[in-house]
């Protein structure tokens, strides 16, 4: 369990160090108005993500993935309506 | 916060308010995230948000701002903050927050402030004011008391 949550810690810590390289320097050397800047980068970072989720996956686990998204819409909606889960 | 800013902050004006309001929504959506990481796929749930910040903002700024709409000379430098950003990144966040609290995960997320100044002071020679020392020291202070009472 210990070990579990280290692994969780040490994965927060690298996402936040990524966020802040970026930050401190990417987006520093970045003249692109920071209107266009997310929604271009996040369309990249769809790309990364998506090739990664289809990488060896089967035709049944990506089918999964509609399944998923209803979850996602229903759970946000509930939030919105009740103001908890 | 305040501290790190200082003296930025001495007047308030619509660029704080922007951050505040950012920052109340971010909140809003760890806790979701944390939730959604019980039953679904971390890299479910990223290719998920990817999809809809890029589908919603692109349309709203295609209508708002229709020329000019992109500056292809930086396409590349937006291409890396997009893959690491926004893709390794949040991939790693929702990981660890399957993991741990979403309280102690937004604590942590205080740290990439300090390491944008330390990484400002070290590649762009920004000078790092007493103020902003004292205040990344109460930020890992802070961090860690959170982490050891909630553990």
């Amino acid at each position: 369990m210990e070990k579990y949550k280290k692994r969780g810690y040490a994965e927060i810590i690298s996402a936040v160090s990524i966020w802040g390289i970026n930050s401190g320097i990417i987006v520093k050397k970045i003249t692109t108005p920071a209107f266009y800047l997310y929604p271009v980068a996040s369309l990249f970072g769809l790309i990364m993500v998506t090739l990664a989720l289809f990488k060896n996956r089967t035709l049944s686990q990506i089918k999964s993935v509609d399944r998923k998204l209803t979850l996602v819409i229903v759970e946000v909606l509930i939030f919105l309506n009740n103001g908890s889960f | 916060m305040v501290l790190i800013l200082s003296p930025q902050i001495s007047a308030i004006n619509i660029g704080i308010i922007a951050g505040l309001a950012s920052a109340i929504f971010y909140a809003t959506h760890t806790i979701i995230e944390k939730r959604l990481t019980l039953s679904v796929d971390p890299l479910v749930e990223v290719f998920y948000k990817n999809s809809f910040a890029a589908a919603l903002s692109l349309i709203a700024i295609y209508l708002m701002y229709s020329q000019n709409f992109l500056i292809f000379s930086e396409i590349s430098k937006i291409a890396f903050l997009g893959i690491t950003a926004l893709g390794f990144g949040f991939i790693f966040f929702f990981k660890g927050l399957g993991k741990v609290s979403s309280q102690n995960a937004m604590t942590l997320t205080y740290l990439e402030a300090l390491i944008a100044i330390v990484l400002g002071s070290i590649v762009f020679g920004e000078a790092i004011e007493t103020n902003t020392i004292l205040g990344g020291l109460l930020i890992i202070g802070a961090g860690i008391a959170v982490i050891k009472i909630n553990d």
